[in-house]
């Protein structure tokens, strides 16, 4: 089963928070480690691997960002007990934790593609939590361009003081 | 990587310089150097990375005691794509090796990515060129270079 919840609150949200706050304009990444391949124009950075941009918090163990040699990292990987935090325009959280994210940035036919993509493993699916409720979801896959969120095989917890029912057990 | 490499020294007794990448380092103190090495063929007349330092103090086993380096990295065009500076490095010529437990600052070409850290070690070898920095690395990148 798959659904769809159109959460066009996150672009506002990222957009009032980039103009009202210029000074944190930019990204920072700070790890304990890093490699870079000039080769490949790979960066590895390792270990306590923490992402401080306008739009999103990111904790990771390994985060592998691929850099064209002009442009926009075509590919960012996530890896080992991933948190990220959004806050919308409300001051709304939404927090996603999974096992890995692949984010992936390409353009087609003159279309922009950003598509994130969460896993996590057998037990342990990717969740995302606001203070509504939680979702889980093997896979869970932002839509950036669309800013859409794709649930497969997903489980919802909603807080009983929203729903008034009891909580769903999440697989 | 074929290098090529020259090695330009405005030696406290005089200048000195040569070509190839087994070759013996300055046997004397040197001051205000600078290595280029370039791209392979057909490119080889282009300079890829330009290392220099204002002091080079030669240590046992083919080593340099480099104070207040400096790295350039271009592209084919002559663009600068990044510059690194440290205060000091020791550097293996015959190995084309530049490490240090010191700290390195990195901007690049275009300054949207600036990284910084302690303890590095730059490795020009023969099928790959890289840098690992081993502690407290943090990288800022310009607003727009990296939408998330």
């Amino acid at each position: 089963m798959k659904a769809k919840i159109f959460l066009l609150l996150f672009a506002a949200a990222c957009c009032a928070q980039a103009q009202t706050d210029p000074g944190t304009n930019r990204t920072t990444i700070t790890s304990e480690s890093g490699y870079f391949d000039k080769n490949s124009r790979r960066m590895v950075y390792s270990t306590h691997v923490y992402v401080n941009d306008p739009r999103v918090q990111l904790w990771c163990e390994r985060l592998t960002l691929d850099l064209p040699p002009q442009g926009h990292p075509t590919n960012v990987v996530a890896e080992t007990n991933v948190v990220i935090d959004f806050i919308d325009a409300t001051n709304k959280t939404y927090h996603v934790t999974s096992d890995k994210a692949v984010y992936s940035f390409s353009v087609d036919n003159g279309k922009t593609n950003e598509l994130v993509t969460f896993t996590g493993h057998e037990g342990k699916p990717p969740a995302v939590k606001t203070a509504d409720g939680m979702i889980y979801s093997e896979p869970l896959v932002w839509d950036r361009t669309a800013d859409v969120l794709h649930f497969n095989n997903y489980t919802t917890i909603l807080n009983q003081s929203i729903s008034g029912t009891n909580s769903i057990l999440p697989k | 990587m074929a290098w090529g490499l020259v090695f330009l020294c405005s030696l406290a007794l005089g200048v000195c310089s040569f070509q190839g990448r087994a070759q013996q380092p300055p046997l004397s103190h040197a001051q205000d150097f600078s290595t280029d090495m370039y791209f392979k063929p057909p490119n080889e007349q282009l300079v890829e990375t330009r290392l220099s330092g204002t002091n080079a103090l030669p240590l046992p086993g083919g080593l340099l005691d480099v104070k207040k380096l400096k790295i350039e990295s271009f592209s084919t065009n002559g663009t600068l794509v990044m510059t690194a500076l440290a205060d000091q490095c020791t550097y293996d010529i015959r190995h084309g090796i530049a490490s240090s437990p010191g700290h390195l600052d990195l901007v690049s070409g275009d300054g949207a990515y600036h990284l910084d850290g302690d303890g590095f070690m730059f490795v020009w070898g023969t099928n790959a060129t890289s840098l690992t920095v081993s502690n407290h690395v943090r990288t800022v990148i310009r607003n727009g270079m990296l939408k998330l």
